[in-house]
């Protein structure tokens, strides 16, 4: 297990710092600069290339890079170009509302797309019809629409949550709990789908099992066969999914904070990428790539948990 | 689940949602104001933010400018050119006004203050005018000397540039704290428990200010919200009280009519011509009949839902230029545009290479719609809608590669469109550099003009030449929406306040209610 967390680790740092010279590079082939984005579109170039001078954006690409590098290497990610906030400051504050809100979307994927998939499973008939009805339009509707929808029933005609906006949870735990409630539903509708469908077909093949008619042949009762051995053998596939919904909510969170006004990870790269504000850019995707990382690193710990056989690879 | 479980989960969910039921934030009942507006604030400092009317709460400008387009006093009493050519500037300030940090108003704090904004870089140092000095000539005196004419002295030092937004010592000392605090004279302070930049900004009333009458709320809160149909049911559930810039999709739906409608014009569209010295466009018909061809009404009706005014001249509706025997100047007449066409030698048409860009024409439509009405009289336009970036878009308008651009102009009077975005060489729709003398001349003898009068005569002869000699196609003008709260007192909105003064050195001045 160590040596497997280990190698996953290394494997992750490869990532984020070839990951980041990408964007790098991604960045630099937008045409313009933050100092553009300074000075405004009245300024003459004269003067912006003259503010690109003192910010150091005249610099060979590389020793740009190299620059930032040596200083992300000791923790040091910069300040914002745009406005003078220190990026990690700005990061670590963005992150308080991302991380609730996608392991929020991921959990309730994960409980409330694995009730319903094993329910349509054991279930079967109308039940189950249902079930992949809702699936389907869990997947095909976009998340922006339904979180619009949401927000004009519970919020505005109902008034049981609030429409848009973010609490702290040190402010007032339960007003951030219901601030998170509509994003959390909107970001999980395409994963409670997914996860459903997955947990479906998974528990399906598992009950088909030799084992399963064993268990039930020798007088175990239904409930002790699903709980016991049909839901440990079937999770092995859904939480190989949990892994790519977490990957998903985190792209996902970049539109729902945008709908709900939420002041996370997503909007932050949104207007950093408008102002060309390449610390704050860069920061971002150092900050996702590390929380990929992390959740990859969970997931195959879980798996390697549950499956004995992925600790000896 | 059993069925006690299923009620105490209810029961929970129940509490959480009825705890605050109405969205949070209370509204006018304690006096407050909440205003949901679509981008942060990039910076809390005067110096350094594109949005200074934003900063207003905090900091009261020199001169405050009012929607009816008159100058009145906020910290300065008084002020005008010394002598002639409008080259040298004088203030006089208001006595017993202390800024957030209890220090008092002097004039050497507002020379420190100036001098500050200029050293910084940010986008509104080019309507502070060509400054050469700023000066203190006495305990309350402040004289700013311009290196060359400068007519927009009194405009420069309004509200709407952060120029004229005073910050206290201890905040020019110390310019990072004025990220999390506010050292201004002004009515409100950042509350900076309550702020979270990027997402909410909370201002509590000031108690030091000198003028507590014209305090309207205990407090003001920002709250951004990008998405414009978020802002509409921010509004709809009670959050904000003022949604600002709605868009004319959304103002139609069905849960605003019971919503006050606040509009000004607030930009205006043009097609600019980019090289008039060769090709096609370098004929003043050519340029006359594509005046012609572009059939406004059917814009602002079609495009803009009737929230737009046509335009055929240079200075809008109740900006310092404008000139109502304008008004019709051009009009649409396809059959005047052809046989103008014709008479410069291009009746079987030519090409056009238009530039437009989705930053102020949102989906390309309105480049879409000129190039089909552009099309009707024969002229052929590759169309090219630059995306996202602005930097993009200025890099192809001095590529030299296009023969028009399509902007959406911002400036409240033709002097500054004129010298940031027209006329003056490297001015933005000017990126070679080339200067139409006649142009140049009459806005040299406007910069010198001896009074407003004088200015505003000098601008409309500005504006007559710009549209008789057809350097670019006025469009329309087009109208900003507040969706705004029954029991919300509203000051008038216009081409100078389009979005409204929230905040004023009086109460007529300011929302209220």
């Amino acid at each position: 297990m160590r040596r497997l967390i280990l190698r996953r680790l290394g494997i992750g740092v490869v990532l984020v710092v070839v990951a980041s010279a990408v964007t790098f590079v991604l960045i630099a082939l937008v045409p313009g600069n933050a100092a553009q984005t300074i000075l405004g579109a009245s300024a003459t170039p004269a003067q912006v290339a003259q503010l690109a001078r003192e910010l150091g954006l005249d610099r060979p690409l590389w020793a740009q890079y190299a620059s930032w590098l040596g200083h992300a290497l000791r923790g040091d990610l910069g300040t914002s170009l745009v406005s003078p906030q220190p990026v990690t400051a700005t990061l670590d504050a963005d992150l308080s509302v991302t991380l609730p809100l996608t392991i929020g979307a991921v959990g309730t994927s994960l409980v409330v797309g694995a009730t319903l998939g094993t329910l349509a499973a054991v279930r079967g008939g109308a039940v189950a019809r249902l079930i992949d009805l809702a699936a389907m339009a869990g997947l095909a509707l976009p998340s922006f629409w339904i979180g619009l929808v949401l927000m004009e029933l519970v919020a505005v005609k109902l008034r049981w949550l609030p429409a848009t906006g973010f609490v702290a949870l040190g402010a007032s735990p339960l007003e951030w709990l219901r601030s998170l409630i509509l994003p959390i539903a909107t970001l999980a509708a395409g994963g409670v789908a997914a996860v459903a469908r997955q947990t479906r077909d998974s528990v399906d093949d598992v009950l088909r099992q030799e084992f399963v008619t064993a268990l039930r042949a020798d007088g175990i009762p239904a409930r002790q066969v699903l709980l016991g051995h049909t839901l440990r053998n079937a999770a092995i596939p859904v939480i190989a999914v949990s892994g790519t919904q977490f990957v998903a909510a985190l792209g996902g969170a970049v539109v729902i904070e945008n709908v709900f006004a939420l002041p996370g990870l997503g909007s932050t790269v949104v207007q950093a990428a408008t102002d060309h504000d390449l610390p704050l850019i860069m920061g971002a995707a150092v900050y996702f790539c590390v929380l990929v990382v992390i959740a990859s690193l969970l997931v195959d710990v879980a798996y390697s948990l549950i499956n004995p056989k992925v600790r000896l690879t | 689940m059993t069925t006690r479980r299923m009620a105490v989960l209810a029961i929970t969910l129940l509490t959480m949602t009825a705890c605050g039921a109405g969205g949070g934030t209370s509204g006018s009942s304690d006096k407050s104001l909440v205003i949901g507006l679509e981008s942060p604030i990039p910076s809390l400092n005067p110096a350094s933010s594109p949005v200074s009317t934003t900063l207003a709460y905090a900091y009261d400008p020199l001169i405050y400018w009012t929607a009816d387009g008159s100058f009145v006093p906020d910290l300065a009493t008084s002020w005008g050119y010394v002598g002639t050519g409008n080259t040298t500037f004088q203030l006089k300030l208001r006595s017993g006004a202390r800024f957030a940090d209890g220090s008092p108003l002097t004039a050497q704090a507002v020379v420190n203050s100036v001098r500050s904004f200029l050293k910084t870089p940010n986008p509104n140092l080019a309507a502070a005018g060509p400054v050469k000095s700023v000066t203190a000539t006495g305990d309350s005196t402040v004289q700013i000397t311009y290196s060359s004419a400068f007519p927009n002295a009194v405009q420069s030092l309004t509200q709407f540039f952060g120029a004229g937004m005073i910050v206290g010592p201890k905040g020019l000392t110390d310019p990072a704290s004025l990220e999390t605090s506010t050292d201004g004279v002004g009515q409100y302070t950042l509350d900076a428990a309550d702020t979270r930049a990027g997402s909410v900004y909370t201002f509590t009333a000031n108690k030091k200010y000198f003028n507590q009458s014209a305090i309207q709320y205990t407090s003001v809160q920002l709250r951004i919200i990008p998405s414009a149909s978020s802002r509409v049911s921010a509004l709809e559930s009670g959050q904000v009280q003022d949604a600002t810039q709605i868009p004319i999709d959304q103002v139609g739906a069905s849960g605003t009519t019971g919503y006050q409608r606040l509009g000004g014009n607030t930009t205006w569209e043009l097609l600019q011509f980019l090289n008039t010295s060769s090709g096609p466009l370098s004929k003043l018909a050519v340029r006359q009949a594509l005046e012609y061809a572009v059939n406004r009404a059917a814009i602002v009706k079609d495009l803009y839902g009737g929230y737009a005014t046509a335009l055929d001249q240079f200075s809008p509706s109740g900006t310092t230029g404008y000139d109502s025997a304008l008004d019709d100047a051009y009009g649409f007449d396809t059959a005047k545009a052809k046989a103008l066409l014709k008479q410069a030698g291009y009746g079987g048409g030519f090409t056009l290479k238009l530039l437009g860009n989705t930053t102020t024409d949102p989906g390309g439509l309105l480049a879409q719609e000129l190039k089909s009405e552009l099309a009707a009289v024969g002229v052929t336009v590759q169309l090219q809608v630059d995306s996202g970036q602005m930097a993009a878009f200025q890099a192809d308008l001095g590529s030299g590669k296009f023969g028009a651009a399509l902007w959406n102009m911002s400036s409240i009077d033709l002097y500054s469109t004129a010298t940031q975005t027209i006329v003056s060489p490297h001015s933005l729709l000017n990126p070679g550099a080339t200067a139409d003398a006649g142009a140049m001349t009459l806005l040299r003898t406007a910069a010198a003009a001896d009074g407003s009068a004088a200015f505003a005569s000098d601008l409309r002869k500005l504006n007559a030449y710009l549209t008789s000699d057809a350097l670019g196609v006025p469009i329309c003008a087009r109208t900003n929406i507040d969706l705004v709260a029954t029991g919300v007192k509203l000051p008038a909105a216009s081409y100078v306040t389009p979005q409204a003064n929230m905040i004023g050195p009086s109460a007529q001045y300011a929302v209220s209610g």
